[in-house]
């Protein structure tokens, strides 16, 4: 019986590890966001690169939307694996967002870019600096591709941003080749921002 | 909720049996027993469950990649979007050609053999690259390869079957020339060109199908003397650079004014740019080290018996060491050896070689020795002596002095340690983890008087506190966390990491009285060395920067001229067993005083021409190294220096007339090469020179007639081999092909590609899904358990109750 008692007690102790593991993951991911909303408010007060907690590396880059009246994420500078975990991140070597050329922005498929899995061709993806200028995309094409035989190519006239996941969304393990990249196109500006 | 119909409860009786569906979420839990065989079947069940348990744990396992291989299946790629769009296919260049039995098609297959003679301080060296053209077309091979940094090439030969072709030096330009006449008519013919110190271009052109030419090329090197051990290192393969800067659109570097475009373009991976201007030349197509390992095998296997030359990317190691005193132990850092005793020697030498006929051409390989504690040389003196044009002899000396050893325990006076570490992509791997290694000791030698701060950089540079702080308990344990989090990612940008560290952020008098001392961990592999060195003499101001270099195939030219101009010393480290030693005997170095003010005084007539001119202060056991060239022999040879606060001084006599243990031609005079390496070192300072003054060409002359005087390679002089009588015939065309290095050992960095500016894409899964699966399952599972023991137990009592009922069903599960 005192076999049977560590049994079911090994049992439990894994799955709540693994339950637990899950769960630090997901809030990490939303406290995270949190955390960096105030940073973002302090850089929108005009401190530059406002550190969203004492020992980070990195500071909010810019706010991303996906799709119409989505939550806005924060978007770190430097796609780290620890960056990552925090916020969607923009991948250092690639333009910044919003010049000229590709900008590239990774984040996990099972936190915050799940609602990439939503993403058609044409819907609207929107960034902001922390200054308030807001620049306006377009999604033009979404595709699947295996990170062990492709690169995403920087070159281009315009500005470009590549939004990139793992794939599938609801994969299991981590580390599997297959990427899911949607590229969004600048759109000229709208008018109302000319106007003001 | 289940329930048990009277098909499932008939199929129970039979078996006692427990079940859940694919679904996991049905039982079924049959009690056809008696109480006597009861708790036997107890027992069954936990076996049976526990069983079950491991089942489906190990099932939800392999589930994974199952998942994953559908979706490779029902998702081929592309289908989705226009891919091709923005994706471009790594690889397709150079370094891919295979065919279906991983043979390399078209790429001439490249092994080198290392034979060195190591006499007093000083290495002779004969490189002998074998290229093997495998393919049924003729080809010239492209091959980018490293020797030390400090080595004087003054060699060349190749040999076709029989024949044997001697090569020149010649100004840079003109054995341009020569080569693409040569390779128009095609003859066979080799160049090779510098491209930094410790990096060269090999060009072996018009290599018949099947044809193998044999490139013989000789070096000469002084030996390393530091913390009382000498140590020799022979660079195998290359770290793939970081080119920084932007793209320029240019002629091609080969296009000669006035010449028809005859070009050999680089067909590296990168891009020039304007920091980098020969970035295409100096970025070879890389390939994985277990890709190498499987087709060695395979041609192994192939050639059971025959010839070992089938391979692609080894080396033979062949030194035969005369140290000139007794040795105490000698070993190399990371290749088995073995060694003997040369018998019948005069003096004491020894052959080593490697264990393993060949070795993989993915690490330098180190060797390393120590003289028996009573014979450690404080002073040495080397000799050549060469007949110059007029036939008078002209001396050429190379002068060893150690520093005087510490004689009281010093105070240290209060310090800034500021420790940089590298975490770009070239770092990913064990280098990384030695790097970090590195760090963490640096933190913990610590004392609590110091200020400190802790500088990563990538694609940029980032400070962990805005200016440096003092070493509590608690900004150390900060300090740590960080150190822990790092890992290796993006570009090097190494000139934001510099300025970090070097240009202090705080003006204030207590920042100014401390002395600040920069340990910069990193592999250097970067492009753009000269124009850091630059950025290095401008800025390093009183600060002093130590440079620690990390990994299987450091750039030794980056660490070493780094730290000379950062008035530092270097170090390396080669895997993560290195990192104590290493860094507690830099910590030493650099906690003990100094020598300085160094002054050399010759006491004889004539004109006297030492290098360095400009002596760097000296390092507790680092010897100081002087090339010298007089018109009369020296007496005497005065040291000089201030060492903690006091005048300190030594003499050294030297002798003119010592006789090496051997020597290759019966009219050399002295010690064989010290004239040439007295030369190399005179290029070197000139080198220098150039980058202080910030006009790179400057010494232009002063160097190519000295490299022609001595014969050696340099910037502007290269060597160049040319077979008198054409070999392919006209209507034969001729495919440029790049030999491929190996990418060093234990490095997870992913294989540079072809010239397309791109990226990898990032990782972007955290597997949270896994985590719930798994964590679900076992908790169900669990469940399941508990319940089959809550069942035994209610059943019993209706055992109890309802004696003779005979069949119960109930409810189990969720």
């Amino acid at each position: 019986m005192s076999l049977k008692k560590m049994f079911v007690t090994g049992l439990i102790v894994a799955g709540c590890w693994q339950l637990g593991q899950a769960g630090y993951l997901a809030a990490k991911a939303e406290l995270a966001q949190h955390l960096l909303n105030q940073a973002w408010t302090e850089m929108k007060a005009g401190a530059t690169a406002a550190k969203p907690w004492p020992w980070a590396d990195t500071y909010p880059l810019i706010k991303l939307r996906v799709g119409v009246d989505d939550r806005p994420m924060i978007v770190l500078a430097g796609a780290s694996g620890r960056n990552l975990a925090f916020a969607p991140a923009h991948v250092s070597g690639s333009a910044q967002p919003g010049g000229d050329g590709v900008s590239v922005i990774g984040g996990h498929r099972d936190t915050h870019f799940d609602v990439l899995q939503d993403a058609q061709v044409n819907d609207a993806v929107s960034l902001e600096y922390p200054d308030g200028q807001r620049l306006e995309y377009r999604v033009v094409s979404l595709a699947v591709v295996d990170s062990r035989e492709s690169r995403i190519a920087l070159d281009s006239k315009r500005p470009m941003l590549a939004l990139v996941t793992c794939y599938p969304f609801d994969g299991l393990s981590s580390g599997g080749p297959l990427r899911y990249v949607v590229m969004a196109e600048e759109t000229p500006a709208p008018v109302s921002r000319i106007v003001m | 909720m289940t329930y048990c119909r009277q098909a499932d409860l008939r199929q129970a009786q039979r078996g006692g049996y427990i079940g859940t569906d694919s679904g996991g979420n049905r039982t079924v839990v049959s009690a056809e027993r008696n109480t006597r065989n009861w708790d036997k079947s107890g027992n069954f069940e936990l076996l049976f469950s526990a069983l079950f348990a491991c089942v489906l744990i190990w099932g939800s396992l392999m589930l994974v990649p199952v998942v994953h291989a559908q979706a490779e299946q029902s998702n081929p790629l592309n289908t989705l979007g226009s891919g091709s769009f923005m994706v471009t296919q790594a690889g397709g260049g150079e370094g891919d050609r295979r065919d279906v039995d991983g043979r390399y098609r078209e790429l001439p297959r490249l092994t080198a053999d290392f034979s060195l003679q190591v006499s007093g301080m000083v290495v002779q060296a004969v490189v002998t690259q074998v290229f093997v053209n495998d393919s049924d077309q003729w080809i010239e091979g492209k091959y980018v390869f490293p020797l030390p940094s400090d080595s004087a090439v003054n060699g060349l030969t190749i040999r076709i079957g029989e024949r044997v072709i001697k090569g020149q030096i010649k100004e840079k330009n003109t054995a341009r020339k020569m080569f693409v006449k040569a390779r128009q008519e095609g003859k066979k013919a080799s160049l090779i060109e510098q491209q930094r110190p410790n990096l060269f271009v090999n060009r072996v052109t018009n290599i018949a199908p099947g044809e193998r030419i044999e490139v013989v090329l000789e070096y000469l090197q002084t030996l390393r003397y530091d913390a009382g051990e000498f140590s020799l290192r022979i660079p195998m393969t290359i770290t793939p650079r970081y080119i920084p800067g932007n793209r320029i659109v240019e002629q091609s570097s080969f296009e000669m004014s006035g010449a028809p475009v005859a070009t050999i373009e680089g067909k590296g991976w990168a891009f020039n740019t304007d920091q980098v201007r020969d970035a295409s030349e100096i970025t070879p197509p890389q390939r994985s080290v277990a890709e190498l390992e499987a087709f060695n095998r395979r041609a192994e296997l192939n050639t059971v018996g025959i010839e070992p030359a089938k391979l692609a990317n080894v080396a033979t190691v062949n030194i035969v060491l005369t140290p000139g005193f007794e040795v105490e132990s000698l070993q190399s850092s990371f290749h088995a050896i073995t060694f003997k005793k040369k018998a019948g020697a005069s003096l004491k030498q020894y052959v080593v070689t490697t264990k393993k006929p060949t070795v993989a051409m993915n690490r330098d390989f180190v060797l390393r020795w120590r003289p028996v504690a009573t014979q450690a040389p404080v002073a040495a003196f080397f000799n050549e002596n060469l007949a110059n044009e007029s036939g008078d002899d002209e001396y050429h000396g190379l002068l060893m002095v150690m520093p005087p050893q510490q004689i009281n325990q010093q105070q240290l006076s209060a310090r800034e340690l500021v420790l940089v570490i590298d975490t770009s992509g070239s770092m990913a791997g064990t280098s990384m983890e030695q790097a970090k290694q590195a760090l963490l000791l640096a933190l913990e030698r610590l004392t609590t008087t110091d200020y400190f701060n802790v500088i990563e950089f990538n694609s940029r540079a980032h400070k962990l506190f805005d200016q440096s702080v003092i070493a509590s308990d608690n900004n150390v344990a900060v300090a740590r966390r960080y150190v822990n989090g790092l890992d290796a990612n993006g570009g090097t940008e190494m000139r934001g990491a510099l300025e970090a560290a070097l240009v202090s952020s705080v003006d204030d008098e207590a920042s100014y009285s401390r002395v600040r001392q920069v340990v910069f961990i990193t592999d250097g592999s970067v492009g753009n060395e000269e124009s850091l060195f630059a950025y290095i003499v401008k800025h390093v101001q009183s600060n002093r920067l130590f440079t620690v270099a990390i990994g299987s195939a450091p750039n030794g030219y980056f660490m070493k001229k780094a730290a000379q101009f950062g008035r530092g010393v270097y170090t390396s480290i080669g895997s993560v067993q290195e990192v104590n030693s290493a860094m507690s005997a830099l910590f030493e170095k650099i906690e003990k005083p100094l020598l300085t003010d160094v002054n050399v005084t010759f006491h004889n007539g004539g004109v006297t021409e030492f290098y360095p001119v400009r002596i760097p202060d000296l390092y507790a056991e680092e010897p100081l190294l002087l090339y010298v060239k007089l018109a009369e022999p020296s007496d005497t040879v005065t040291v000089s220096g201030e060492y903690e606060g006091q005048y300190w001084q030594q003499h050294v006599v030297p002798s003119w007339t010592a006789e090496p243990p051997f020597r290759s031609t019966p009219e050399a005079k002295g010690y064989e090469g010290v004239a040439t390496l007295w030369a190399r070192k005179k290029i070197e300072y000139l080198m220098d020179e150039a980058v202080r003054q910030g006009n790179r060409d400057q010494f232009r002359d002063d160097i190519v007639a000295l490299g022609m005087h001595y014969s050696i390679m340099s910037r502007y002089t290269s060597f160049v081999a040319i077979d008198q009588t054409p070999s392919r015939p006209e209507y034969e065309s001729l495919k440029r092909r790049a030999v491929a290095n190996s990418m060093s050992a234990g490095s997870k960095q992913s294989i540079p590609s072809q010239a397309v500016n791109s990226i990898a894409y990032p990782r972007t899964a955290l597997g949270i899904n896994g985590q719930i699966l798994l964590g679900v399952l076992s908790l169900f599972l669990a469940l399941v358990v508990l319940c089959l023991k809550q069942d035994r137990h209610v059943l019993r009592v209706k055992y109890g109750k309802t004696q003779g009922s005979r069949n119960t069903c109930r409810e189990a599960g969720r």
